[in-house]
């Protein structure tokens, strides 16, 4: 019980050090995000064929998230 | 767990939320504007000390921005609009590649002076909330508002009536 108590320990204090260097992206700092290649539908050609090629195959649709990437600016 | 790897674990958890906090320093009505040199694109060099005296109106923008490249032709207007009254507005562009900057403002017929600032020195001392993100400075050099994003032309509306107003005051 111990043992695992401080495995656990080790774990949390682990991730939370990884963690602290995680910053936030502040809004001057996104041009490289902003770049049309980091939106997740670049190519939505491409990407509305995959949807209907999935819908048609499973018989369902939806479930790709919301949207990310971008500069976020507002 | 053992009390002390426990309050190395709570101390390492409370540094990486704090980590991905905002700023509490960033430039906030009421405060001296941070003064700057910048160089311009068009050669010269602009420094806020300078134009202390006069109503300046201070904006952070990118070329990768789009509220910003609905704001600026905005801007632009509001700059015809009041430079005679002696408004000083500076379009600060943070692009790291000047070209870029260039092609915007001569697509937009750019009249304002625009400084660069490619290495984000000035804009990471203000750190704007948004982008675009602008400061209302005073006669003082006080900053008088932040205007935080860009939502459309009441935005303008809002801060031509502010602009307005510190011009007034003598």
């Amino acid at each position: 019980m111990i043992a695992r108590a401080r495995v656990l320990g080790w774990l949390i204090l682990g991730g939370c050090v990884l963690t602290a260097g995680c910053r936030t992206t502040r809004p001057w700092q996104r041009e490289n995000l902003a770049r049309p290649v980091m939106a997740p539908d670049a190519e939505p050609d491409r990407e509305a064929l995959h949807h209907h090629y999935l819908g048609t195959r499973e018989g369902a649709a939806g479930g790709f998230g919301g949207g990310g990437g971008g500069c976020g600016c507002n | 767990m053992s009390r002390p790897l426990f309050a190395l674990a709570a101390l390492a958890a409370l540094v990486s939320l704090l980590a991905g906090a905002p700023s509490a320093h960033a430039l906030a009505a009421g405060k001296p504007a941070i003064d700057f040199t910048l160089p311009t694109l068009d050669g010269k060099q602009v420094h806020l000390a300078d134009l202390r005296g006069k109503v300046v109106l201070i904006d952070f923008w990118a070329s990768w921005c789009t509220p910003c490249k609905q704001e600026l032709p905005l801007l632009e207007k509001l700059h015809a609009k009041l430079a005679r009254r002696g408004l000083v507005v500076l379009v600060i562009n943070i692009n790291k590649d000047k070209a870029d900057a260039a092609r915007f403002a001569a697509a937009a017929k750019l009249t304002m002076t625009v400084p660069l600032d490619p290495k984000a020195q000035v804009v990471a001392r203000y750190e704007p909330p948004k982008m675009p993100s602008s400061y209302v400075v005073d006669r003082k050099g006080i900053v008088r508002k932040v205007n935080a994003g860009f939502y459309g032309a009441s935005d303008l509306a809002r801060l031509e009536a502010d602009l307005t107003a510190l011009l007034e005051q003598k």
